[in-house]
C-alpha cells in the first residue's frame, strides 16, 4: 500500500512540474509577446531567439544546463532547477510562439476598440489579448506536455562522471523500482502514471473544446476581401497552425490574417511610448547579458582544451552524418505510417473515434518510460533475427516511438482539412486510391506534412540522444550504437568531458539551426506559395 | 494618366457592356445602371472607369453611353476582342510602362510604375494586385507571356 | 432637441477637420487639405470610389491616426488620439465572442471610474437603446450579424459619446437586415435621449447614403480631396424610388465622373 501512495505522490510530483511549467510558460509569453507588439527591437531579438531555440532540440540545452545548475548552484536545488529548465525548453518555445502569432493576428478593429475606451496595458491584456491567444494556446497545450513528460521522465535521473543526480518523480522512482527488479511497483507505476495521463488528455481535451467554443472569433470581423482571397501568410504563422491537434483551430487559424498588413502604411499610430522603450531596453539587455555569458565561457576555456576539441570536431561531424541516416531512416518510417493511417483516419469516422484519443494517449505517455519493458520483452526474438543489428534497430524504433505522431497528427489535420470541393472531385473524376493520394491529397496536406516533419525531426534527436547510449537499460544491459553524435555527447557527459559534450551540443545546434534555415523554411514558402488549397478555391 | 483599376475583371466588363447595350439601348445614368446590376459603387466604379479608360465607353456627369469601340466590341466574337482590348492596353497603365520595359519582373514594374508617378499599386496589397492585372487583362488578350521570372510583351 | 443643443447649432462644430494633410510610410499621400466639418444634429455621410481611403479619414477624425498637417477639433479642443467621445463603429463587426453582451457593453466603461452596478445599469439601459432588452446573458455568437452590430452600437453608446464615427456599418449584413438597422439606427442616433450630437458615416452605398444622410462630402481624385458638397433637403421618410431621390443620386454620380486622374 505504501507503495502505491509512493507511486502517486511521484506521478504527481512530475504532473505538477509539468503543469506548473507550462502554466509558467503561458503566463511570461503573455508578456513578451505584447512586448513585441509594443517594440520591433525587443521583437527581432525574441523571435530570432524562438525560432533558433524551437529549431534546436532541447537535448543540445543538457550540458549547458549541467555547467550552468548543477555546477554553480549544486546540491538539490540545482538539481531541481536543472529538471524544471530542461523541461521548461522542451514546452515553452511553442507556447511563446503561438502566443506571440496570436498577438501579432489581433484584429486591428479590436485594438481601436480598446483604444477608443483608452484601455491601458492590463486592461488590453484581459480584455483584449489574453482571451484571443486562448484557442492557440490550448492548441499548443498538448504537444508541449506531452514533450513535458517526455523530458521530465529522463531528466530525473542523469549521471555526470562519477555523480549521479536525482530528484523525486516518476522517472527516479522507477529507476529504483528497476534497480531493485521490483516487478509489481514497476507495472503499478505504469498503471497510475497511465491513469494520470488519460486524465490530463481528458482534461486537454475538455479545454479545447471550451476555449473553441468561447474563444475563437467567428464571422465576427471577416478577413476576406471581396471577389480576391489573398492569403499570404508568414512562415511563422503557418507553422503554428499546422500543428494543431484540432482541424477545428487550424482551419480556423487559416482566416485570422489579418496580420497586421497594413502595418507599415499606417504610421504614426498613437503608442504608449514608455512601453515600448522599457521592451526595447530588456530585449537590449537580454542580448548582452547572453554575449556576456557566452565570451566569458569561450575565454574561461583553456587553450589545450580548444586544441583537443577541434581535432575532435571531424569525429562529431562523422559521428552526425551517421545521425542524420538514423532520423531520416525514422521519418520515412513515419511518413509512410501517418500517410496510410492518417489517411484512414480522416476518412473513416469510427476509426478516428477510437484512434485519435488511443494515438493521443500513446504520443503523452514518455517513451523512456516504458522503452525499457519493450526492450526486455522483444529482445532475444529481435537478436534472434537481426543478430549485430539489434541495437541499432532498437535506437531507431525509440526514435520512431517518441515522434511519429508528429507527422501522423499533421497529416490526419491536413486531410480533413481539405476542402469539401475537393473530395467532391476526386469521386467526380472517379480517381483511385494512388491517383488521389498523389494529384490530390499529398500536394493539398503539403504544409501540413511539411510542418509535422519538421517537429518529427526535432524529437527524433532527443530519441536517438536518449538510445544511442542507454546505460543499464536492464540490469546491466547497455544499449548503444557504435557511432552517432548523440552517443558522444551521451559519453561524454557521463564521463565528466563537459567541455565536449557541449562543444558536441554546440556543432549539433549549428548545423541543425543552417538545416531549418535552408531547408524547412524553404520548404515552407514552397509549400505556403503553391499548396495552401484554401486558395484553390475561389469564392466571392 | 490613365490606369486599370485593381478591382476590374474582364468579365466585369463584357457584363457591363451588354447591360448598357442590350437593356439601356447604349446610353444611360450610371445610378440606373447601378440599380439594374443591383450593386454599389465599390462594385461598380472600378469598371466603369477602366472602360472609359479603354475609351470602350464614355462617361460624364453621372451619365455613360457607349464608344464606338464599344460597340465594335460586342459585336466581335472571342478573337477579334482580345484584339480590341490588346490595342486599347498599350496607352494605360500599368501596361504602358511595361510594354516600354519589355521583360519585366513584377518589383520592377512596380518601381517603374512609382518612377513614373503611378500610385495605384503602392500600398500594402499593390503587388499582388498588379499581378493580377497583369494577367487578368495583359495574358488574356494576349500582350504579354509569361516567362520564369516575370512578363514579356508579345511582339 | 433641447435649447442648449440648438444653440451649439449654430455657433461651433461639434467634429471639425481643418486642412488635413496625410501620406503613408512609403510617401503615397492620400489626403490633400480636407475639410470637414458635422454640426450638431446633423447626420454627415462621406463617399468617394473604392480605394480613395475612406476608412483611413475616419481613422484621422477619431485620433487613431495622426495627420501630417492640419487639426480635428472636438468642439473646439484639437483632438490628438482615440477619445471615447469619438465613438468608432466598423464595418466588420466587432464584438468580444468570450464576452455576454452586457459585458461587450460594459466594456467600454471599464476605464471610467462607476461602481459595476452602475456599469450593469448603464449597459442594460444602451442595450435596451438599440432594442436589445433581454439580450443581456447572450453570446455574440448566439446572435445574428445584424443583432452584433447592435451590440457593438450599445457599446459605442455606453461611452456617452458625442460623435459616433461609423465605417460602413451596413456592409457586412444582408440587405433586408441593412435596411431594417438603418431605419431604426437614424431613430435611436437622434433620439435626443443621449449626449451624442452628430454621426459621421462613410458608406460605398450611395442609397444607403441619400436615405441617411443631411450632408454628404464626396471625395475623388489623388491625392483625394473634398470634390463636392451636398446638402439633402429631402423630407423623411425618404422613398428611394422616388424621383427627387433618383435626381439625388444622378447629381452624386455626377461628382464622381469623368474618371480620376492618378
Amino acid at each position: 500500500m505504501n507503495e502505491i501512495i509512493l507511486i502517486t505522490l511521484a506521478v504527481l510530483s512530475t504532473t505538477v512540474q509539468v503543469v506548473l511549467l507550462v502554466i509558467f510558460s503561458i503566463i511570461t509569453g503573455w508578456f513578451l509577446a505584447y512586448g513585441s507588439i509594443k517594440s520591433k527591437i525587443f521583437e527581432n531579438i525574441y523571435i530570432i531567439f524562438i525560432e533558433i531555440f524551437e529549431s534546436v532540440p532541447v537535448i543540445t540545452f543538457f550540458p549547458i544546463v549541467l555547467i550552468i545548475f548543477i555546477t554553480r548552484i549544486g546540491g538539490p536545488l540545482g538539481t531541481q532547477i536543472a529538471t524544471d529548465f530542461l523541461v521548461f525548453t522542451a514546452v515553452v518555445w511553442n507556447i511563446w510562439m503561438g502566443e506571440y502569432q496570436a498577438f501579432k493576428t489581433v484584429p486591428n478593429e479590436m485594438v481601436e476598440v480598446t483604444e477608443n475606451s483608452k484601455f491601458g496595458l492590463f486592461s488590453k491584456l484581459r480584455y483584449l489579448y489574453i482571451p484571443f491567444s486562448v484557442p492557440r494556446i490550448a492548441a499548443n497545450l498538448f504537444p508541449s506536455v506531452s514533450d513535458g513528460f517526455f523530458y521530465i521522465t529522463v531528466s530525473e535521473v542523469f549521471t555526470v562522471g562519477i555523480h549521479s543526480y536525482q530528484t523525486f518523480g516518476v522517472g527516479s522512482v522507477l529507476d529504483t523500482f528497476v534497480a531493485d527488479a521490483n516487478l509489481h511497483a514497476i507495472y503499478t507505476t505504469l498503471i497510475i502514471l497511465g491513469i494520470f495521463i488519460i486524465g490530463i488528455i481528458l482534461i486537454l481535451r475538455e479545454f479545447s473544446k471550451y476555449a473553441v467554443s468561447k474563444y475563437t472569433l467567428d464571422t465576427d470581423t471577416p478577413v476576406l476581401k471581396r471577389g480576391r482571397l489573398n492569403l499570404r501568410e508568414t512562415t511563422r504563422v503557418f507553422a503554428a497552425l499546422s500543428k494543431n491537434p484540432l482541424s477545428r483551430l487550424s482551419k480556423y487559424y487559416k482566416y485570422r490574417e489579418t496580420e497586421n498588413h497594413e502595418e507599415k502604411y499606417e504610421k504614426k499610430q498613437k503608442k504608449k511610448k514608455y512601453y515600448k522603450y522599457i521592451y526595447a531596453a530588456i530585449g537590449i539587455l537580454v542580448l548582452i547579458l547572453i554575449l556576456y555569458e557566452s565570451i566569458s565561457l569561450i575565454l574561461s576555456v583553456k587553450i589545450s582544451t580548444w586544441d583537443i576539441l577541434f581535432s575532435k570536431t571531424g569525429y562529431l561531424l562523422y559521428g552526425l552524418g551517421y545521425d542524420y541516416l538514423r532520423v531520416l531512416t525514422i521519418l520515412l518510417v513515419s511518413m509512410l505510417i501517418a500517410i496510410f493511417l492518417g489517411y484512414y483516419l480522416a476518412v473513416n469516422k469510427k476509426a478516428e473515434l477510437f484512434g485519435i484519443p488511443i494515438i493521443q494517449t500513446l504520443s503523452a505517455y514518455p517513451a523512456p518510460i516504458y522503452f525499457p519493458f519493450l526492450f526486455i520483452l522483444t529482445e532475444p526474438y529481435i537478436i534472434s533475427v537481426f543478430g549485430g543489428f539489434t541495437n541499432e534497430l532498437y535506437v531507431l524504433s525509440l526514435g520512431f516511438v517518441s515522434t511519429f505522431y508528429y507527422v501522423l497528427y499533421s497529416f490526419w489535420m491536413g486531410v480533413k482539412a481539405m476542402p469539401g470541393e475537393y473530395w467532391e472531385i476526386t469521386r467526380n473524376l472517379k480517381l483511385g486510391f494512388f491517383k488521389k493520394m498523389r494529384k490530390v491529397i499529398l500536394p493539398s496536406t503539403f504544409p501540413y506534412l511539411i510542418s509535422g516533419i519538421s517537429s518529427t525531426i526535432n524529437s527524433a534527436w532527443g530519441g536517438l540522444m536518449i538510445g544511442e547510449y542507454w546505460p543499464d537499460i536492464y540490469g546491466t544491459h547497455t544499449l548503444e550504437v557504435h557511432t552517432g553524435l548523440m552517443k558522444t555527447i551521451d559519453l561524454a557527459t557521463a564521463n565528466g568531458q563537459i567541455a565536449l559534450a557541449a562543444w558536441g551540443s554546440l556543432i549539433f545546434g549549428i548545423v541543425v539551426a543552417i538545416y531549418s534555415v535552408i531547408f524547412t523554411r524553404r520548404m515552407m514558402d514552397v509549400a505556403q506559395k503553391k499548396y495552401v488549397a484554401e486558395e484553390g478555391i475561389y469564392s466571392s | 494618366m490613365d490606369v486599370i483599376d485593381p478591382d476590374a475583371r474582364i468579365a466585369d466588363l463584357v457584363g457591363l457592356l451588354y447591360v448598357l447595350n442590350n437593356i439601356f439601348d447604349g446610353k444611360t445614368d450610371l445610378y440606373r445602371l447601378e440599380k439594374e446590376m443591383e450593386v454599389d459603387i465599390d462594385d461598380l466604379m472600378p469598371i466603369v472607369y477602366t472602360a472609359a479608360n479603354l475609351n470602350l465607353v464614355n462617361v460624364e456627369s453621372g451619365d455613360i453611353s457607349m464608344s464606338e469601340k464599344g460597340i465594335e466590341y460586342i459585336k466581335s466574337g472571342m478573337f477579334q476582342r482580345k484584339n480590341i482590348i490588346k490595342d486599347s492596353l498599350k496607352n494605360i497603365e500599368p501596361f504602358k510602362t511595361a510594354i516600354s520595359m519589355n521583360s519585366f519582373s513584377i518589383d520592377d514594374l512596380l518601381d517603374r510604375l512609382k518612377e513614373n508617378g503611378v500610385q495605384t499599386f503602392n500600398n500594402p496589397d499593390g503587388t499582388h494586385n498588379l499581378e493580377v492585372i497583369l494577367i487578368e487583362w495583359g495574358m488574356y488578350s494576349k500582350l504579354l507571356k509569361k516567362t520564369d521570372d516575370g512578363f514579356e510583351v508579345i511582339s | 432637441m433641447d435649447a442648449n443643443l440648438k444653440n451649439q447649432t449654430i455657433s461651433t462644430a461639434i467634429l471639425e477637420a481643418e486642412n488635413i494633410n496625410f501620406s503613408y510610410d512609403n510617401g503615397y499621400k492620400v489626403f490633400e487639405n480636407i475639410n470637414i466639418e458635422a454640426n450638431s444634429g446633423k447626420f454627415i455621410a462621406i463617399i468617394g470610389p473604392s480605394g480613395i481611403g475612406k476608412s483611413t479619414l475616419l481613422r484621422l477624425l477619431g485620433g487613431f491616426l495622426k495627420p501630417d498637417s492640419g487639426t480635428v477639433k472636438l468642439m473646439g479642443k484639437p483632438i490628438y488620439e482615440p477619445i471615447p467621445e469619438v465613438a468608432l463603429i466598423h464595418q466588420s463587426i466587432v464584438t468580444f465572442p468570450w464576452m455576454t453582451a452586457e459585458e461587450n457593453v460594459m466594456l467600454s466603461m471599464k476605464t471610467k471610474s462607476m461602481s459595476h452596478d452602475e456599469m450593469i445599469k448603464k449597459a442594460r439601459d444602451s442595450l435596451s437603446r438599440v432594442g436589445l432588452d433581454g439580450f443581456e446573458d447572450l453570446y455574440p455568437k448566439e446572435m445574428s450579424g445584424g443583432m452584433r452590430q447592435r451590440v457593438a452600437i450599445a457599446r459605442a453608446f455606453a461611452a456617452d459619446p458625442y460623435v459616433f464615427l461609423m465605417d460602413e456599418p451596413f456592409a457586412h449584413l444582408d440587405e433586408l437586415t441593412a435596411e431594417g438597422l438603418r431605419q431604426d439606427i437614424y431613430n435611436i442616433l437622434f433620439s435626443g435621449e443621449t449626449p451624442l450630437k452628430s454621426v459621421i458615416m462613410v458608406s460605398h452605398n450611395l442609397t444607403e447614403v441619400l436615405e441617411l444622410a443631411d450632408e454628404i462630402y464626396i471625395l475623388n481624385n489623388i491625392p483625394a480631396s473634398v470634390v463636392g458638397k451636398v446638402e439633402v433637403a429631402m423630407k423623411r421618410p425618404r422613398n428611394p424610388r422616388s424621383d427627387e431621390f433618383n435626381s439625388n443620386l444622378d447629381m452624386l454620380y455626377g461628382y464622381l465622373t469623368p474618371p480620376r486622374k492618378r
